[in-house]
């Protein structure tokens, strides 16, 4: 089982982070029974301001991408920077047959829903005892405007447009490149190594930003438990001291909201991912959790 | 200055103090093992609380058991130099092996202390 995931953006267009975006429903549902759970973002074109009703894409956070990559669990897609350009030039090449396959499908889902409708009419006539074939012919088929007017029209739940912009783009193949070069932008390697070390524990992990930490970890699906844990960004092991002023103000919070606050670092100091190919796996963490005594 | 007076004015005795005659702690005590750390000699401190402390262990009648605490500066220009190598090593070296958690002891230059649970790993908060 591999999810697709997409990367957008990148240094030519926002001069930031690939951003990880995935569209398909079903891979969403694989992706939360794994515990990575990304956040939707999608809004409606007409109220882009609201942010309570997100649909897809889901977007990950860049340590859930990699993780879920180095597991063997996701592929890496790129859509091309200038999405906008990407679906002008595939409406210009294949805008016709989009139509015309959209059209046919339209066609072959009002006939199905017909026959249905007028077997279901059938039927009901049966039950209410009506034999006579010519008032049937008549009900039956005079009944069209009627029916007409109750057909569903299907609204799709992925894109037809971005199905194609995939196939007009580059092929799996560079999917290993991809890791690499998200890892190249990546800040502070250990960060992924917290994440990782979490994450194989059996905790979910959200951006942690709400809480002044790096992420927040649940001890299952956010839905079902509050979250446990404030964690701050990955220390040095031997170079970074812990700022004591920072410790109490944590502590303190943690402590108001029911969290404790973990602080972790990697003890194999300087060894980053450039280091190995094969995008290193590293479990050799220690982490410290605090929180306020309850006294002094 | 006599040995007396540099003990007087070491964080570990002003702990000591906070502990004994403020938080009613008893069996309050300076650890004998220490570790050279940096320009500072850690020693650590134990003693019992009066209550049993939130997450912390009990005898089998339901009394509170002894707490190990790091003593600390923090001093509103320069503080102690703890990094989570120095905390890997005071559990190694300066607990007994099975000790799940030191209570931080920070010592203001202000004259208050406050305590901070210190869990070695990944630990539920409190209830």
């Amino acid at each position: 089982m591999t999810v697709t995931i997409n990367l957008i953006g990148g240094s030519e267009c926002y001069n930031s982070l690939l951003t990880p975006l995935v569209f398909n429903i079903d891979d969403i549902k694989k992706l939360r029974e794994l515990g990575i759970c990304g956040i939707l973002s999608g809004t409606l074109p007409t109220a882009s301001q609201q942010n309570i009703f997100l649909t897809v894409p889901l977007k990950l956070m860049v340590e859930e991408a990699i993780w879920l990559h180095i597991k063997g669990l996701a592929k890496f897609k790129v859509l091309r920077c200038n999405l906008l350009d990407s679906i002008n030039e595939i409406l210009e090449k294949d805008g016709e047959q989009i139509e015309k396959t959209a059209k046919l499908r339209l066609k072959k889902s009002f006939d199905l829903q017909r026959e249905y409708k007028k077997e279901q009419h059938l039927l009901k006539l049966e039950r209410l005892g009506i034999t006579d074939s010519e008032r049937i012919e008549k009900n039956v088929n005079g009944n069209d405007k009627l029916l007409e007017a109750a057909l569903f029209i299907e609204t799709p739940t992925t894109s037809n447009l971005l199905n194609n912009i995939h196939l007009s783009s580059v092929g799996w193949g560079i999917s290993d490149k991809l890791l690499k070069i998200l890892i190249s932008q990546y800040g502070n390697w250990d960060n992924y190594l917290l994440f990782q070390a979490l994450r194989d524990k059996g905790y979910v992990l959200a951006p942690g930003g709400r809480f002044g930490g790096k992420f927040i970890a649940y001890p299952g699906d956010p839905l079902r438990y509050h979250s446990h844990m404030i964690i701050r960004d990955a220390l040095h092991y031997r170079e970074q001291p812990i700022d004591f002023l920072e410790l109490a103000a944590n502590a303190r919070l943690g402590t108001g909201v029911k969290k404790i606050w973990v602080i972790g670092s990697s003890t194999e100091t300087d060894k980053g991912p450039t280091n190995n190919d094969k995008a290193i796996v590293d479990d050799n963490i220690s982490f410290y959790s605090i929180e306020w005594a309850g006294f002094g | 200055m006599s040995t007396r007076d540099n003990e007087e004015k070491s964080i570990e005795y002003a702990v000591r103090t906070n502990l004994v005659h403020f938080q009613n702690w008893s069996d309050v005590r300076i650890c004998d093992d220490q570790l050279q750390w940096r320009e500072r000699t850690i020693k650590l401190l134990s003693g019992v609380p009066q209550t049993p402390l939130a997450n912390g262990n009990t005898d089998p009648d339901g009394n509170p058991v002894k707490e190990y605490l790091l003593p600390v500066n923090l001093a509103q220009y320069k503080s102690d130099f703890i990094s989570i190598e120095c905390l890997d090593l005071i559990f190694d070296k300066l607990c007994e092996p099975d000790t799940k958690r030191i209570i931080l002891s920070i010592v203001n230059d202000d004259g208050t202390i406050v305590f901070y649970f210190v869990y070695k790993g990944v630990h539920k908060p409190k209830k």
